[in-house]
């Protein structure tokens, strides 16, 4: 009787210890990215209708879930999935406390699939942004560019590469890999401070409508340039904006001093000694 | 005469003669203004440095990937009908690109603008070279919806003459300012005061604000000069409103 109580009792005390703790280190942010193109869906989720009329190109906010395995089905949208086949349908696993994006995309070959990666949400050093590239086409390798200049070579279907920049305006676009004509692109992509620029190459180069969906992860600025800290820490305390006095209008400046100064002992000097030397 | 003679007193005499020529071209707002000098004394190059930032490569990086799962469990509660947006370009919401370039015509101010934020004793970092600008890059840009872009430059420097706001403190009420940003687009704004501030009395919250009315702010040094310290004792300030195009 009493080692029954007592078990009850520890165990409610752990319960009551350990629940808290676990609901937020086991949720996870998820946002869904809809690259198959031509395809307006129905997304379930365990059953159940999690998104409707999901347009391609579009991709929900973040929503908040669990750690858990779950079964993704996805049907042309206005389905009856008791009647239907679903286009996609596979079983994704959340791990527990990240940012994760599952996309909805084709494979290499042009079949309709999910995949699911994980978003680097580390803070992000001052002035600058992060900018990843995933690889989600019906397309061969390809190589991501930046100006011109390669940032991520050979990215094969369902690979990525992520990378801190400075922020600044970048003529962004997508070749074959090793080639120089882009399969997508170029746009002027515009990279704030502190946010990260998720890039999906979607679509396939077969149906010549390869395109580029963006994902946008913000607030991510360490502490020294947060939009939603304190800005006064991060404004200047003064504007020292001048060092020589030419501007002054404190009467002469220093140097004006120094030539008058200079020049009147210089032409009087000079002055007695041609009187001296003509003498 | 001897030579060293003749030498001393020219040198003299033109030391002399360097303090009311100088007087006559640095005094524009007394001496009516010399746009045309003071544009060639300024010298700000108009080769805007624009070069891109050069982009270090990184290695691919292998996704997750999908597992299959054995099992379903009838999870927790889970959102439905989520709303959804679009993830394209031209969707995003709008941005302004950095300003790259500055230029106020009717002063014959033209500098490029760097990106600079604050130096380790938390002053407003200014470019070196006094023929650029700087734009504090914690702040909005100039264009943007909202709040106050700040420009800032040097009047001057001790080792490289006149700096490319030195005419800032003669502009006049109405004068225009266009800056030009990175993705090529310009913005107009149109000057609605100037005014000088103690050093220790600048408006920072209200120059460096974040939202409210978008302006723009060009500072620079002004006041009188105390040579011991090689420091002004005062900012001049110019706002400028964004003109409608």
């Amino acid at each position: 009787m009493r080692t029954r109580f007592t078990a009850a009792l520890v165990a409610i005390l752990v319960l009551a210890i350990a629940a808290p703790a676990l609901a937020d280190a086991h949720e996870s942010q998820v946002t869904v990215v809809h690259g198959v193109p031509d395809l307006t869906v129905d997304v379930w989720v365990n059953g159940d209708p999690f998104i409707e009329g999901f347009e391609p190109d579009t991709i929900t906010d973040e929503e908040t879930l669990p750690e858990d395995t779950y079964e993704i089905e996805i049907y042309a949208a206005g389905s009856d999935p008791e009647e239907e086949d679903p286009a996609i349908a596979d079983s994704v696993d959340l791990p527990a406390g990240v940012n994760a994006s599952i996309v909805a995309h084709l494979d290499a070959d042009g079949a309709p699939t999910l995949s699911v990666f994980v978003n680097d949400t580390d803070e992000i050093a001052d002035g600058e942004s992060r900018l990843t590239a995933r690889h989600v086409a019906a397309a061969p390798a390809t190589d991501v560019r930046a100006n011109e200049d390669p940032l991520f070579e050979g990215v094969e279907n369902g690979d990525e590469g992520t990378v801190d920049v400075p922020a600044d305006t970048y003529a962004a676009d997508v070749t074959l890999a090793g080639e120089d004509d882009a399969v997508i692109g170029p746009v002027d992509l515009t990279l704030e401070a502190g946010t990260h620029y998720l890039a999906y190459a979607v679509g396939s180069a077969d149906d010549g409508n390869l395109d580029l969906l963006v994902q946008t992860i913000g607030g991510l600025a360490a502490a020294a340039d947060a939009d939603d800290a304190d800005d006064a820490e991060d404004d200047p305390h003064s504007v020292p904006s001048g060092s020589g006095g030419l501007a002054s209008d404190g009467g002469f400046a220093a140097w004006m001093a120094l030539a008058l100064a200079g020049g009147a002992a210089l032409t009087v000097a000079g002055a007695t000694r041609a009187v001296r030397q003509r003498n | 005469m001897r030579r060293s003679t003749l030498a001393m007193l020219l040198t003299g005499l033109a030391l002399l003669a360097s303090v009311p020529l100088a007087l006559a071209s640095d005094q524009p707002a007394e001496f009516g203004d010399a746009p045309a000098e003071e544009a060639g004394a300024g010298g700000p190059a108009l080769a805007a440095e624009e070069a891109s930032p050069h982009l270090a490569e990184t290695d691919d990086v292998d996704d997750e990937g999908d597992e299959e799962a054995e099992e379903t469990r009838p999870g927790p509660r889970l959102p439905t009908d989520v709303a959804t947006r679009s993830a394209r370009v031209e969707d995003l919401p709008p941005t302004v690109a950095r300003p790259t370039r500055v230029v106020v015509e009717s002063l014959g101010i033209d500098a490029p603008v760097d990106q600079v934020a604050t130096d380790d004793d938390g002053a407003m970092e200014i470019p070196e070279d006094v023929a650029r600008a700087g734009w504090f890059r914690r702040g909005p840009a100039p264009g943007s919806q909202e709040g106050s872009s700040v420009l800032s430059a040097h009047v001057d420097s001790r080792t490289q003459g006149k700096g490319a706001f030195y005419p800032l403190r003669t502009i006049a009420e109405g004068a225009e300012v266009v800056v030009e940003a990175a993705d090529g687009a310009a913005f107009t704004f149109e000057v609605t005061s100037l005014v000088r501030y103690g050093k220790d009395d600048l408006p920072i919250s209200e120059l460096f604000r974040r939202d409210g009315e978008h302006q723009l702010v060009l500072i620079t040094c002004g006041g009188a000069f105390d040579p011991a310290t090689g420091e002004y004792d005062e900012n001049v300030v110019a706002i400028a409103e964004p003109v409608e195009r």
